[in-house]
């Protein structure tokens, strides 16, 4: 599936509102991933951030016990990965969530956007047509 | 992926949590509810074994910052040992290592508590 002149190639999948998903999330990046250049920390960096943009459309996107799916679609061209999540959960943009407290209480909220932010190059959000889509991009040519 | 949990004594009223495998937003329940089940104030000591833990993230992380907190209400001592580079940079983009104790050996962590035992033994702790 090519979406773009800018694509090279993309895959997707689809998963269901609960955690135990993580397990399929993490395959699909493995599958995905292997033949790319990049090194382990690199493939670990985006497991990483995949696994807390699920968390996050599940915890805070979908009640717990809704039905629900997200849409994964991994774009990858010369220079960079690019993963987009796209649910119809109600909105919620995770880069408005506070930072976390770092001095007093680090059981609270906020760290996986913080992890996201960090271990990415680009994080987009927008609200479209009663869906989330968030978009998260690496750069390995750099 | 999938997270086991050994809990063994220690010495000085300790427990020692070996992590194996992955603790993420699908494992982070189990070791809540283990902490929850073999932890409580009895318990001066833990030890939290991270050398075969290889995947980290928020989820297991706040479970891994309720354990200290709940160590910390009873003046019970908490210790990280072992974290894998991958393990490690997740602790440090929070900058939650400050103010715990990490040991990135079993030698490093016997000799902080042969010292924290002699200074108990000298009358200062």
């Amino acid at each position: 599936m090519v979406n773009n002149e800018n694509t090279t190639w993309s895959r997707h999948i689809q998963l269901g509102n609960k955690t135990s998903e993580c397990t399929r999330l993490f395959e699909f990046l493995a599958d995905s991933l292997e033949q790319l250049p990049v090194t382990k920390e690199f493939k670990h960096d985006l497991k990483l951030v995949s696994e807390e943009l699920l968390a996050n459309i599940i915890n805070h996107g979908y009640d717990s016990h809704a039905d629900g799916a997200i849409d994964i679609e991994l774009a990858v061209d010369g220079s960079s990965v690019r993963i987009t999540f796209t649910d119809s959960a109600r909105a919620f943009n995770p880069l408005e969530r506070k930072p976390p407290d770092m001095l007093n209480d680090l059981s609270e909220g906020g760290m996986g956007i913080l992890l996201v932010k960090s271990l990415t190059d680009d994080q987009h959000y927008k609200r479209d047509n009663n869906h989330n889509v968030f978009t998260v991009t690496k750069n390995y040519n750099k | 992926m999938s997270l086991e949990i050994e809990i063994h004594a220690e010495p000085h009223e300790g427990k020692r949590v070996s992590l194996i495998g992955s603790l993420d937003s699908s494992t982070a329940n189990q070791l809540q509810e283990k902490i929850d089940h073999e932890i409580d104030s009895t318990v001066h000591m833990l030890i939290m074994d991270l050398k075969r833990l290889h995947f980290l993230s928020s989820a297991g992380l706040r479970v891994i910052f309720k354990t200290k907190k709940y160590m910390d209400s009873h003046e019970g001592r908490f210790m990280l040992l072992n974290l894998q580079p991958q393990v490690r940079k997740v602790f440090d983009i929070i900058k939650a290592l400050d103010g715990m104790n990490v040991f990135k050996s079993e030698e490093e962590m016997d000799e902080y508590l042969t010292a924290m035992q002699n200074k108990v033994l000298d009358g200062d702790a």
